[in-house]
């Protein structure tokens, strides 16, 4: 809670925070506050913005606003999914890593880089066509493969803490290694961490949004803002500016991640205090 | 006869990687309630023998010849368990740089205690109460107030009684001293070494004092040991060593101490004169 309210004095921060509220928003009610069915066609294809279709229509006469509300939940969740799947399957393994020992860590170590090695977007198209397509297998796919920043991040501030004269002196004290963890290593390993969750959660949402671009994931008619933009791009000759609208939202929601992870960063550490002393002080 | 705590017995330690022996047949006997002084320069092995008594020797080192005895019971077949109920509760210590050894972002309070509910299985209140009469005795003023500060509100001298008062709170019989007092202002380190003679006083704490200076081990300890490249080059009674240094190494020590210490400048009967200037 501390970190969120020295978020919210920086500029930065009250910019993402504001964008994400929005965004979260758009991802809790837009199917709700969709005007028309996002999936039921009409005559009036590909028709320009007008009072009943405040954004338009596409190819199949589908309203484009209602198309782009009932994708955010899919568009919006699919980043969280990924970010949290990489949380878990990285961060725990890489903290691990520093204590069970030399085999674990060798084990873990050469998996993570062969992880670094496949490029994730070919590799999810691979999975989904063994698994069957589906947001599941995608999400969980792509969560893996991002999840060797959590892993790296995790074992450096572990490392780096675990070698600190302050555990020693816990050992010295007779504290058992399930203690020095808690009470001294998760502390230094949380703020990294949440600025990787952040940055993933943009890399995420790029990742989904180009999984649905190509109908991967969610299939086709089921609309999320990669889909939308999709499904524009045949048509530029009849509605140049379509594109826009999911490209613009989806910008701006990776821009908002992004500046949130610059924002947590820059409330922690020495050099971030300062920041913080700086901004209060005008 | 009282008891022997720690005895070390001939300990060799032995770096792999270039296969040179740090420690060469080390060897020395701490009795209850005793004091006793490692000297010796950087490099000597002081340190590495500590940390062997410790049974945190630094990762590829490794003992190759001798035997420790901590508290009856001979260290090279304890296992992890069995260290983690000997520390803290036979064997505490204290090092060089008392602000690394607190986390710097835990108050002072919730450290002592921290110790308090590992080892004594305690609860937070009963905890805190003990932690605050720690600190109490190890003579901070104000302890009330200490407990509640941060590691770098508190001087160094002031640090090195917190990380005194915790290495104390499980009641150790031994407490190892390794250059405790090195980083520390000379009037503060006379206070810390009072302290040290105090503690061992009243709650009968064996010291191993290990230090550069022989000034620090002739304030604390009745007996001393001589170490220079992992040897022990000379050991007995800290009064005759230092009086009638036998080996040409601690002689040269003695002698800077003499040649460089303070009581050359000091002029003899400076009293006497000043009296009879006055008279």
């Amino acid at each position: 809670m501390t970190v969120l309210r020295a978020v919210l004095r920086l500029p930065t921060g009250r910019t993402a925070v504001s964008i994400l509220g929005g965004v979260a928003l758009l991802a809790g009610l837009g199917p709700v506050l969709a005007p028309h069915d996002p999936l039921a066609g009409t005559d009036a294809a590909l028709t320009a913005p007008s009072a009943a279709h405040w954004l338009g229509t596409d190819y199949l006469g589908r309203d484009v606003l209602s198309r782009i509300l009932a994708g955010a939940p899919a568009s919006v969740f699919g980043a969280v999914l990924v970010a949290l799947i990489a949380l878990v399957v990285g961060a725990v393994p890489g903290l691990l890593s520093v204590y069970l020992g030399r085999w674990f860590e060798w084990l873990t170590l050469r998996l993570v880089d062969t992880l670094i090695a496949l490029p994730f977007l070919v590799f999810a198209v691979a999975v989904t066509a063994l698994l069957g397509n589906g947001i599941g297998q995608a999400m969980a796919t792509v969560g893996v493969l991002v999840s060797p920043v959590f892993y790296r991040v995790a074992r450096a501030a572990a490392l780096g803490v675990s070698r600190s004269q302050y555990v020693e002196a816990a050992v010295l004290a007779g504290a058992s290694t399930g203690w020095i963890v808690r009470r001294h290593v998760v502390a230094q390993v949380l703020p990294p961490i949440t600025i990787a969750l952040a940055n993933t959660m943009a890399a995420g949402f790029v990742v989904v949004a180009s999984l649905t671009f190509l109908g991967i994931g969610v299939q086709q008619p089921a609309p999320t803002w990669g889909g939308v933009l999709a499904s524009d791009l045949g048509y530029l000759a009849f509605r140049p500016y379509a594109p826009l609208i999911p490209t613009v939202l989806i910008m701006l929601t990776v821009w908002a991640f992004n500046l949130l992870a610059d924002a947590v960063r820059d409330t922690e550490g020495a050099a971030g205090r300062a920041l913080q002393k700086e901004v209060s002080a005008r | 006869m009282t008891e022997t705590v720690l005895s070390v017995d001939d300990l060799h330690v032995r770096d792999p990687r270039s296969g040179t022996e740090l420690v060469c047949g080390v060897s020395f006997d701490l009795p209850a309630g005793g004091a006793l002084g490692i000297v010796g320069e950087s490099g000597s092995g002081k340190t590495l023998t500590c940390r062997t008594a410790l049974g945190i020797l630094p990762a590829p080192l490794e003992v190759t010849a001798g035997r420790v005895t901590l508290l009856g019971r001979d260290t090279a077949v304890l296992t992890e368990r069995e260290w983690r109920e000997l520390r803290g509760r036979g064997i505490g210590a204290v090092f060089q740089d008392p602000g690394a050894f607190l986390n710097p972002s835990l108050r002072i309070g919730s450290q002592v205690a921290e110790v308090l509910r590992v080892g004594k299985r305690l609860g937070r209140r009963a905890a805190r109460a003990e932690a605050v009469a720690l600190l109490d005795a190890v003579h901070l003023r104000d302890p009330e107030r200490v407990y509640r500060q941060y590691p770098h509100e508190l001087s160094g001298g002031m640090l090195q009684r917190v990380v005194i008062a915790a290495a104390i709170a499980l009641d150790p019989q031994i407490l190892i001293a390794d250059e405790a007092t090195t980083a520390l202002d000379v009037t503060v380190q006379a206070e810390i070494l009072d302290l040290l003679a105090d503690l061992r006083e009243r709650i009968g704490l064996a010291l191993v004092v290990v230090s550069h200076d022989l000034a620090v081990v002739a304030q604390l300890c009745e007996e001393v040991v001589v170490l220079r490249d992992g040897e022990v080059v000379e050991r007995g009674a800290t009064a005759a060593v230092l009086h009638e240094p036998r080996h040409p190494y601690t002689r040269l020590l003695v002698d800077e101490h003499n040649r460089y210490g303070l009581d050359r400048y000091l002029v003899p009967d400076f009293d006497d004169a000043e009296l009879e200037h006055a008279g």
